[in-house]
């Protein structure tokens, strides 16, 4: 990252983000490392009967989770990690309120990254979506 | 199913306030079928130096498109649940684009819906991504007096 990004931090790099604006995600961190944070926001909601973030979106948390989790866990990345595939469970609604998401880099190859991803809102022990991808690397 | 449940159906999905505020429009709804389009924004960039759109997008097109075609695979029209998604992202996404979709729902019982969907953006044999959805079938598509 220090290489690839000089010296901007991950919250920098985020900001200049337009889809990361366009929905509210954040780049944050905590006790625990970073967290990335979908914001609540009227316009992502998907069904409007129960006032649940759009399945896209929440896609969207993991996808965008999973690669800043893995540039924070790169030591020395040459390239912006390209995703390869994504698989997302979905587990409880997301209801229109902050939705935080933690990765993990399950291994780190030469070339590709197995990475998970787990959501939540109240209570990170009752996720709402679950998530594993791969990512180009090198 | 009547044609005015696709309508109904297409109507209701392009309102969604998110789906309304990306721009996701049907081009096709039918049973078990259909196909969607949305028209590039500066918003959905998520590589600014190349001018790429964020994966997420097509994502979120894939997901709404694979879920309605879920719906109307049944001939009382039923809501439906996400259960899995899984995406996989064969090439870069063009900020300048628009991006196609299509959808078909390959079986489905009285509990379970299972749809695959693709996207492109220059020709369908380029694709840019290819998805597989898993739909769990609840309640009945609620039809207003006044969609009929």
């Amino acid at each position: 990252m220090k290489t690839l990004f000089g010296t901007s931090s991950l919250q920098d790099i985020n900001t200049l983000i337009p889809y990361a604006q366009l929905v509210g995600l954040d780049i944050s961190s905590d006790e625990h490392g970073l967290l990335t944070i979908l914001r609540a926001h009227d316009d992502n909601i998907g069904n409007e009967i129960i006032g649940a973030v759009h399945g896209g979106v929440v896609a969207g948390l993991m996808e965008h989770a999973a690669s800043f989790h893995l540039l924070d866990e790169l030591a020395n990345p040459v390239r912006i990690p390209r995703i390869i595939n994504v698989s997302i469970d979905y587990l409880r609604p997301a209801l229109n309120k902050d939705t935080f998401a933690r990765g993990q880099v399950v291994k780190q190859g030469k070339r590709v990254a197995n990475v998970r991803v787990t959501a939540w809102q109240d209570d990170e022990n009752r996720p709402v979506a679950a998530a594993h991808a791969h990512f180009l690397i090198a | 199913m009547s044609l005015s449940v696709f309508k109904f159906m297409r109507h209701t999905v392009e309102n969604l306030p998110h789906c309304k505020k990306l721009g996701l429009k049907f081009t096709q709804l039918d049973e078990g079928v259909g196909a969607m389009q949305l028209d590039p924004k500066p918003e959905f960039i998520g590589n600014t130096a190349q001018n790429f759109m964020h994966s997420a997008i097509v994502t979120t097109l894939l997901d709404t498109l694979c879920g309605t075609v879920a719906s109307s695979a049944y001939s009382e029209g039923r809501t439906v649940a996400t259960l899995d998604l899984r995406l996989d992202h064969l090439d870069r996404l063009h900020g300048d684009r628009t991006l196609y979709a299509k959808a078909e729902c390959f079986h489905h019982n009285d509990d379970v819906a299972y749809v695959r969907g693709w996207a492109w953006q220059d020709s369908e044999d380029k694709m840019v991504a290819k998805a597989t959805g898993t739909f769990m079938a609840s309640g009945t598509f609620k039809l207003q007096k006044e969609d009929m």
